[in-house]
């Protein structure tokens, strides 16, 4: 049967679940097996790609993790190409002012790094922890999940949007280097000129940090390990260049970029330059997000602002104490001190009722409310404890 | 995450019913810890892009930028260039003479000379560059032919250059390794320039040329030193290596007056092996200081450019020029920093403007909830 529908018109995305050990062939045949381990054994376990303990846990499998995990994924290979577009078009942009002889435009440290060290933990936090939407909400709104069927995220359009916006990127990048820099003008302020490495380290410099900076307005959940990546990889990009340019690196015939990095940062046209690329390239991004937004939102783009009101201002210390036992050692310790200082229960009843909330759903699962803040204009009811 | 990483290794089939409470006890100690890392719950900032929150950044964006890209575009406007190129191709200027007839192993110099006429008074600093199109200082097989350690005053480079530098590595008459070696040293412009200034009353002045702070500071101290020895004489230093193929002196006679300026460490030198990154580019040739008392430094009125013409371009269709300049903090005369942070900075304030009326406009409606469930 499983065979049957794979044949059909549409090529669906099949998904078999079973627990004994007739269903392994179907769990097999199928796209997706999930097997339950229950009473009739473990083959069906053995022979899927996911096992759950109760059938009840697939609506969350589903729901929950699927939808992560594909926002995740997808936004990992999309950005992966984006990344590495951005990173080797001004290479070729650079060869028609070469007379196509390959010199590369970065150092080939720069070249090496750039993957491995500068670009690589922020989208691997990325990918570990992003949550478009909380899974509560989730798990209670199943329409959402249409938002990402059909594997809407690795489509051709939004294939398109990331590599298009990647060599835009990479020619807002290039040719806004090669006008500040190239016809022939010095940016220093004693009148000395700058070589080729300079100019590849300024193309370099706007370039991690875009991209970098362009990953940080894809993410929606930004813990204290997704700041520490993304402010890490633009802090040790700097610290890397500012050691490898400092030192006359002994038994190496070429000492290319001795100090390039210092003499660039030291110009304060460099400067100005890096900020108005980085605006110029991250600025119709930003807008055609809000554009769309407002103007054509998703499903779970509403829900995201559907969950405003139960939110408390960031300020609030009081949503630390809402949460259950077991949770971070920090909340624990703020909840201590709130206790102590008499501000607050450790209730978590008290962080609901105040809250306004016009759901249409009933919900009678308890809300792990993380500190979240939506910052809109619109008013949001703080809750007191 | 209880879903994923069930390992079903321990449990077999048929022992379903032994194991289910085996399993249940195991299963207890195998479910992964209820900490917020592991289950997903960190505390977390969550932002979302509205028009509300966007606008603020918008507007002070555009109220920001543009001051700043009018002050840069007027900063830019005072700076004052004068350009003249003395390549000497067409058949009436006055280098078509050395430009037809000269090689570079002429042994008589040629000069020619050129009249140009300042409209304005060129104030503080003025910065005299020569200027080349059409020359690929940013080739690949020339970018890498040269040796750092050997102009670092290494002496097992200075007899032995590194391999990059071929063909330029050794000598072909008598073998010995060539000091500077590489194709950037051996390509170093060597024209001479010299200012005049006419005098209202027809005398000839010859301007002042600083040859010294013309290269970086870490090049000309760090990067570039002469090969130390107990010989203070750098003839006696380079002994044993012979001139660039196409170099009329060896280096080691680049300025005899000033043995600062001397050997690897002449600034002509440095500046010239800082490859340029363009094809048409220029690059510092000497400094003219700002006067002591209130005269300008170069005052309007007619020039002469004295040209000891030895650098010949038209066998690759190049061009040579000399440009005077004054210098700013930040940098030369370049308006497209101004005129980009004054677009940018109206895109952004205009766009502000427009967000503003999308915010109130959809206000309400984005927070409806019309989802299906």
């Amino acid at each position: 049967v499983v065979r049957l529908l794979k044949t059909s018109p549409e090529k669906p995305i099949t998904l078999a679940i079973g627990d004994g050990a007739n269903d392994v062939s179907m769990i097999q045949e199928a796209h997706v097996g999930i097997g339950i381990m229950g009473k009739e054994g473990r083959q069906a376990v053995r022979n899927s790609d996911y096992a759950i303990a109760r059938f009840k846990f697939l609506a969350k499998l589903l729901l929950v993790h699927g939808h992560f995990y594909y926002i995740r994924v997808a936004t990992l290979v999309q950005y992966f190409f984006y990344k590495n577009v951005c990173f080797i078009t001004p290479q070729f942009l650079y060869q028609f002012f070469c007379l196509f002889s390959q010199q590369t435009l970065y150092d080939s440290v720069y070249l090496t790094l750039y993957n491995i060290c500068f670009t690589s933990l922020p989208i691997l936090v990325y990918s570990l922890f992003e949550q478009l939407v909380h899974p509560d909400i989730l798990q209670s709104k199943p329409g959402l999940y249409r938002d990402i069927s059909k594997n809407s995220l690795l489509s051709f359009r939004t294939f398109l949007y990331w590599t298009l916006l990647g060599f835009s990127h990479a020619f807002v990048f290039f040719f806004g280097s090669y006008i500040l820099m190239g016809e022939d003008t010095t940016l220093m302020g004693n009148g000395q000129m700058f070589g080729n490495w300079t100019f590849g380290t300024l193309v370099f410099t706007v370039m991690v940090i875009t991209v970098t900076l362009k990953l940080a307005l894809e993410t929606q959940f930004w813990t204290w390990m997704n700041h520490f990546v993304t402010w890490g990889s633009i802090a040790f990009y700097f610290i890397f260049s500012l050691f490898y340019g400092g030192i006359i690196w002994p038994f190496l015939h070429t000492q290319d970029m001795y100090f390039v990095f210092v003499q660039l940062l030291s110009s304060g046209s460099a400067w100005f330059a890096i900020i108005i690329i980085i605006i110029t390239c991250l600025f119709p991004d930003v807008v055609k997000k809000v554009f769309y937004r407002h103007l054509c939102p998703t499903s779970t783009q509403k829900s995201q602002s559907l969950s405003a009101p139960q939110a408390q201002a960031l300020s609030c210390v009081e949503s630390l104490c809402c949460y259950q036992h077991g949770q971070s050692g920090c909340s624990r310790l703020a909840c201590l001190l709130e206790q102590m200082m008499g501000q607050c229960k450790a209730s978590v009843n008290n962080c609901h009722t105040s809250s306004r909330s016009n759901r249409s759903w009933s919900d009678t699962e308890i809300l792990y409310s993380n500190d979240r803040s939506i910052l809109t204009l619109s008013p949001i009811e703080a809750s007191r404890c | 995450m209880m879903a994923s990483s069930y390992n079903a290794k321990e449990e077999d089939g048929p022992h379903s019913g032994s194991s289910t409470n085996g399993g249940t006890g195991a299963a207890k100690n195998k479910k992964p810890d209820n900490t917020a890392f592991k289950q997903q719950r960190l505390p977390a900032w969550q932002p979302i892009l509205t028009a509300g929150t966007v606008l603020p950044a918008f507007f002070v964006i555009g109220l920001i930028f543009i001051p700043i890209g009018i002050g840069l575009y007027v900063t830019s406007n005072n700076i004052k260039e004068f350009e003249i190129d003395y390549t000497g191709l067409e058949l009436g200027s006055p280098c078509h003479d050395c430009s037809k007839n000269f090689t570079w192993n002429s042994t008589t110099p040629c000069v020619c000379a050129l009249n140009f006429t300042l409209e304005q008074p060129f104030e503080s600093n003025v910065y005299m560059y020569y200027g080349l199109s059409n020359f690929y200082q940013n080739h690949r097989r020339y970018v890498k032919s040269r040796d750092d350690r050997q102009l670092n005053g290494d002496p097992t480079s200075l007899m032995k250059p590194s391999k990059e530098c071929e063909p330029y590595r050794t000598s072909a008459e008598t073998k010995e390794p060539i000091a500077p070696c590489g194709a950037i040293a051996n390509s170093l412009f060597n024209d001479t320039l010299e200012l005049y200034y006419i005098e209202p009353n027809g005398t000839t002045t010859a301007i002042h040329l600083a040859k010294k702070g013309i290269a970086w500071w870490t090049d000309k101290h760090v990067k570039f030193r002469n090969p130390v020895d107990d010989k203070e004489n750098l003839t006696e230093l380079f002994k044993g290596t012979a001139k660039p193929v196409n170099w009329r002196k060896p280096v080691y006679e680049l300025d005899p007056s000033d043995p600062e300026n001397n050997g690897f460490i002449n600034e002509d030198f440095i500046v010239w092996m800082r490859t340029a990154a363009l094809p048409t580019f220029r690059k510092l040739y000497r400094i003219i200081h700002k006067k002591p008392s209130t005269t300008s430094t170069l005052p309007s009125g007619r020039y002469i450019l004295k040209v000891t013409y030895n650098y010949p371009v038209h066998s690759f269709s190049g061009r040579k020029r000399m440009i005077l300049s004054t210098i700013s903090w930040m940098g030369g005369k370049n308006p497209f920093l101004g005129i980009a942070y004054i677009t940018v900075g109206s895109i952004c304030f205009f766009l502000g403007v427009v967000l503003l009326i999308i915010h109130h406009k959809y206000d309400t409606r984005s927070n409806s909830a019309d989802i299906p469930n």
